[in-house]
């Protein structure tokens, strides 16, 4: 694995983190603060969303990015 | 009609589509278990998963039925899978295409491929539409609601044909860069399932421990009570449900294209992660997320009420990838029946037909049903192949005799396939046999017909020429 492929893993695994982290803490402080968890969970759920699609792709599918003779059949 | 060198031009085209897959897959081109495990668990957390999961809470499935039908029915699947389809992928190392081409002969392969391209077209159509719902909140659109057959409002008609072709012009592009984007997108997108049920749970009442929780999902999630003008479902809908869910894939054997590369039948168990990642947890999520938006089916709002704008995008992201690949498929079996039309107009013709059906509401709020007739219609052609390959030499009946008198159509295949959609079909409504478990009967008829009738053709005696 080369050295952007590997970046990219790591970026793309704490996106994954975030998306777990973030949704745990809403559901572990119940009902206390609510609202303000519920809405900050949303923008950390877009950020590493977008992270997400930023560094998976460059991890998991590097043909994606690479020049392709015949797209189809 | 029989004399494969007489054999039309459809069925020539038919074969020079699947050329490349006519030879059994070789020693040297099997595949490990884990890229089955990594294939079945992308599969089945798909566009559908938003809708599905939601429509048990819509009908009234109780939490207790649900959990215990849906452990049985993902269970009977992946049997399904492990003992029906894989064994017989891995003894022929054939797709259906050519094995059903050898049993029941050219002609109802032919009538097989359409009627796929058919249902596919009506698949790709309720994605678009689930697609839709979600592309259509910044624009404020009027969703469709469950009882509605025709489209609501002019701005769902627009937004639909946007989606329609985007989707369309993704698919006569070639859709090989799609289906390698939306394997990227599927840890991400069980994670949206996850996140959005987690998130929105505290929303249905606070509880501190498993036993509060279980309150809280019979009385505000799965209460047992249907929306108004849903039909109330029980255990032993979600039961066989969940296990013909994908029927046409395992008791159909459409998955023999799959597992043709397994090194052994037991990689049919692989299919479990699909079933209780997919079809269990995701179900049981989105859920909970249609109880904390408000019991209505509307894909895109309830996602993005859960997770914000990255939900919207997941079930624009999950519909696009879902409907891409199906209406390229469909593209691909029209193309047979085309006087040498080229590809893309076959897709571009498949696309409008998928776009029109998303505009009517009917396809996507009764997707259980679809799922159900999908299952059922192809259902007999897994039936006719089980007989062949596992019954007729137990019972002294000669395997592949329609192949050997070279006959167009095996016409106790054919028979028995419109025989038994008849049958299920009006006496079994006549009797009140839900639609779900109509399948059931209809696949031992299947066998028995099919039997009896190759018997009578003199699937026996070999030697007599008939066709």
């Amino acid at each position: 694995m080369n050295q952007t492929r590997l970046i990219a893993a790591l970026l793309a695994i704490v996106a994954l983190l975030i998306c777990v982290a973030a949704p745990l803490y809403v559901f572990l402080m119940g009902m206390e603060n609510y609202e303000a968890n519920f809405a900050g969970y949303k923008v950390w759920f877009n950020w590493a969303t977008l992270l997400w699609f930023i560094s998976a792709p460059f991890w998991m599918i590097p043909e994606f990015f690479q020049k392709q003779k015949e797209d189809e059949e | 009609m029989s004399g494969k060198d007489s054999a039309p031009g459809i069925v020539n085209r038919l074969d020079k589509l699947y050329e490349f897959d006519r030879e059994p897959v070789k020693e040297n081109q099997l595949h490990s278990g884990g890229r089955f495990a990594s294939i079945f668990a992308g599969e089945h957390v798909a566009g559908t998963e938003f809708v599905i999961g939601a429509f048990f809470v819509i009908n009234g499935v109780g939490a207790k039925d649900l959990i215990i039908g849906l452990l049985i029915g993902n269970l009977l699947a992946v049997l399904s899978w492990t003992f029906l389809c894989a064994p017989i992928a891995v003894q022929t190392r054939l797709t259906l295409y050519w094995y059903l081409r050898k049993i029941a002969g050219p002609g109802v392969m032919v009538i097989y491929s359409l009627a796929n391209a058919f249902l596919f077209c009506i698949l790709a159509g309720a994605m678009i539409s689930v697609a839709a719902t979600a592309v259509g909140i910044p624009f404020n659109i009027e969703m469709p609601s469950l009882g509605d057959i025709y489209p609501n409002s002019v701005g769902w008609v627009l937004v639909v044909f946007l989606v329609g072709a985007v989707v369309g012009t993704v698919a006569v592009l070639g859709f090989k860069r799609v289906s390698q984007f939306s394997s990227v997108c599927v840890p991400w997108m069980f994670l949206v399932f996850v996140a959005g049920a987690l998130a929105v749970l505290p929303q249905l009442g606070d509880f501190k421990t498993i036993g509060e929780f279980w309150e809280i999902a019979q009385t505000k999630i799965w209460n047992g009570i249907p929306a108004e003008g849903a039909e109330k479902l029980g255990l032993w809908h979600v039961i066989f449900f969940s296990w013909f869910c994908n029927l046409a894939m395992h008791v159909g054997l459409s998955d023999m294209a799959l597992f043709r590369y397994a090194r052994t039948w037991r990689y049919g168990l692989y299919s479990a992660l699909g079933m209780y990642l997919g079809h269990f947890l995701a179900w049981i999520c989105s859920g909970i997320m249609v109880a904390a938006y408000g019991a209505k089916i509307e894909p895109g709002p309830m996602a993005y009420n859960a997770c914000g704008l990255a939900g919207a995008i997941a079930v624009v992201i999950a519909g696009w990838t879902t409907a891409n690949p199906t209406i390229y498929r469909s593209g691909l079996a029209l193309q047979i029946v085309t006087p040498n039309w080229p590809r893309w107009v076959t897709t571009i013709v498949a696309f409008v037909v998928a776009t029109i059906m998303a505009c009517f509401p009917a396809f996507v709020m009764n997707l259980l049903n679809f799922v159900a007739i999908y299952g059922l219609i192809l259902m007999p052609i897994g039936a006719i192949v089980v007989a062949e390959h596992w019954l007729f030499p137990r019972l002294g009946l000669k395997q592949y005799w329609a192949d050997e008198r070279a006959m167009l159509f095996n016409w106790p295949a054919l028979i028995t396939w419109f025989g038994v959609l008849f049958i299920c079909w009006l006496p079994m409504n006549a009797m009140n046999i839900h639609l779900f478990f109509r399948w059931l009967p209809g696949y031992f008829l299947s066998l028995i017909f099919y039997i009896l009738l190759s018997m009578l053709w003199g699937a026996k005696n070999t030697g007599a020429a008939q066709a």
